[in-house]
């Protein structure tokens, strides 16, 4: 049987219904932080705020922003004076991997844990997974919240897991087809690796492959990647397609976005996180249809809730309804870059979409990687290509370059590498390399 | 699709099932516990939380 939602009677509400239902929540929230969070308790009364100042969703801009280093500094180990339930109640922690400090944390009592396998099952359906599926898992399992998300959820819809994890690619794309598997996980430099070896190793993808189904998310990537995932696994043949979806350590891991059929952006889940979009600069709301950084507020979280959180996602939020019929959950269009990411060379701001936007536009190029080198004068910008012998020419070259100058205002320096040379990834992809 | 009157009955009829789940779940680990069963209470504030999540989800009809 072929779900058409998961939770009908809350994805279907109209709006105004999950307004209430929102402000219903975010008053309980701010009066539980208030009273079990050491971090917001003493932050709201050193700001004379109280719960009883919520009176509307708009009431939330009265609130400071938490950001990252908030959480490092006051959250780290077992949640420090984020955390709101005894230690006890916690089932169980994730975390970043911490390479660049203190690791972020994410906690979960036993009703998070089970709130959040509903999301995920949520967002299973949304994508168009449902029983019978065969759902090939390959986010790592372990501290990052992908490989275990997207694995107990699925028996929730009714689908098969297989908990590959990731490596060993070549054995992988095997057991694709053998398992018939019809739904893949993982980042999309990694479907976009198993989709360019698929395609080199020249298996017929109509007969051989029955992935429908793509979920790809943890990291930034564009409709081009899209176009070439969904055409190189043959996900539209199948009445299928590459859906993102979208998560968060801090949020609850993935499940709290996804897109539906219709690709048009990920449907942010506001019944469990208010959503705001903002000036990164500023702190102040920007208008749907404009640029900003999501901010977030915990709902429902009991563990480690938080209020006004900055993820650093840029984001375009587009809140017409959607055709799906789930008018009251806004869609983002895909996430840009993290402000973190954005590269910032010669005064002027690249977002490293807009990078892989131009390169991928060209069916020639299989593979790149950006090297911005600041730590000798003049600054250096060198955009490798790995393009195929038999498909070189200036007039590419030309026309890339053109489209740098003319779309980033930079004038990189090209090179043109054999087929297979740069990197592959996967996991989360670094094809921008910054040397300061 | 949006929800129909007859729909929000029934939303309002299951809703009404899941509490007195909710009372039966709560009673029957208040008694494990009085006995020592252990392993009977954890597996049913396992249940408990399942249960919470249906109360949760079934929220929004009281927005309608």
């Amino acid at each position: 049987m072929k779900l058409r939602y998961w939770e009908p009677h809350v994805e279907t509400a109209p709006k105004k219904v999950v307004q209430k239902l929102q402000l219903k929540r975010l008053k309980h929230m701010i009066d539980y932080v208030y009273w079990r969070s050491p971090f917001y308790g003493r932050k709201f009364r050193e700001m004379g705020l109280h719960p009883s100042d919520v009176n509307s969703l708009e009431d939330i801009r009265k609130f400071p922003f938490t950001t990252k280093d908030d959480l490092r500094g006051h959250g780290y180990p077992h949640g420090g004076e984020f955390l709101c339930v005894p230690r006890e109640e916690v089932v169980c922690w994730h975390m970043s991997s911490g390479t660049t400090g203190v690791p972020i944390l994410g906690g979960y009592t036993r009703r998070d844990y089970d709130t959040w396998m509903n999301l995920m099952a949520r967002c299973y359906v949304v994508a168009g997974v449902g029983p019978g599926d065969v759902i090939m898992n390959i986010y790592g399992y372990g501290l990052f919240t992908g490989g275990l998300g997207f694995h107990e959820s699925a028996f929730l819809v009714g689908a098969t897991v297989i908990p590959w994890g990731t490596g060993r690619t070549q054995a992988l794309i095997k057991s694709l087809i053998d398992f018939k598997a019809t739904v893949m996980t993982g980042t999309p430099s990694y479907q976009y690796y198993i989709a360019s070896l698929v395609r080199e190793m020249g298996i017929d993808v109509e007969r051989d492959l029955h992935l429908r189904i793509t979920m790809p998310g943890a990291e930034m990537w564009t409709e081009e990647m899209r176009r070439r995932i969904e055409e190189w696994l043959g996900l539209k043949a199948k009445g299928g397609g590459a859906r993102d979806i979208y998560g968060a350590t801090e949020l609850c891991g993935p499940g709290a976005g996804q897109e539906c059929v219709y690709e048009k952006g990920f449907h942010f889940w506001v019944d469990h996180f208010l959503l705001e979009i903002i000036d990164p600069k500023t702190g102040e709301p920007v208008e749907p249809g404009e640029e900003g950084e999501m901010v977030f507020t915990s709902l429902v979280k009991e563990a480690t809730p938080l209020v006004r959180y900055r993820l650093g996602d840029i984001t375009v939020l587009d809140d017409e309804p959607c055709e799906c019929g789930r008018v009251a959950f806004p869609r983002c269009l895909r996430v840009r870059a993290r402000v973190d990411d954005v590269v910032h060379y010669k005064g002027v701001k690249i977002m490293p979409s807009a990078i892989q936007e131009i390169i991928l536009r060209h069916k020639e190029v299989l593979e790149y990687q950006v090297v911005i080198d600041k730590s000798k004068l003049p600054y250096e910008f060198v955009v490798k290509l790995e393009v195929p012998s038999t498909e070189r020419s200036s007039v590419l070259i030309e026309r890339i370059l053109a489209e740098f100058k003319n779309n980033l205002f930079v004038e990189p320096k090209i090179e043109v590498v054999s087929p297979g040379s740069l990197p592959r990834f996967e996991g989360k992809s670094k094809r921008i390399i910054v040397k300061e | 699709m949006s929800i129909q009157g007859g729909e929000l009955e029934e939303l309002h009829e299951l809703s009404s099932i899941v509490e007195e789940l909710d009372q039966k779940v709560l009673e029957a680990t208040k008694r494990a516990e009085e006995k020592g069963l252990m392993q009977i209470a954890r597996v049913l504030r396992t249940i408990k939380s399942y249960v919470d999540l249906l109360k949760r989800g079934l929220e929004v009809k009281d927005q309608l």
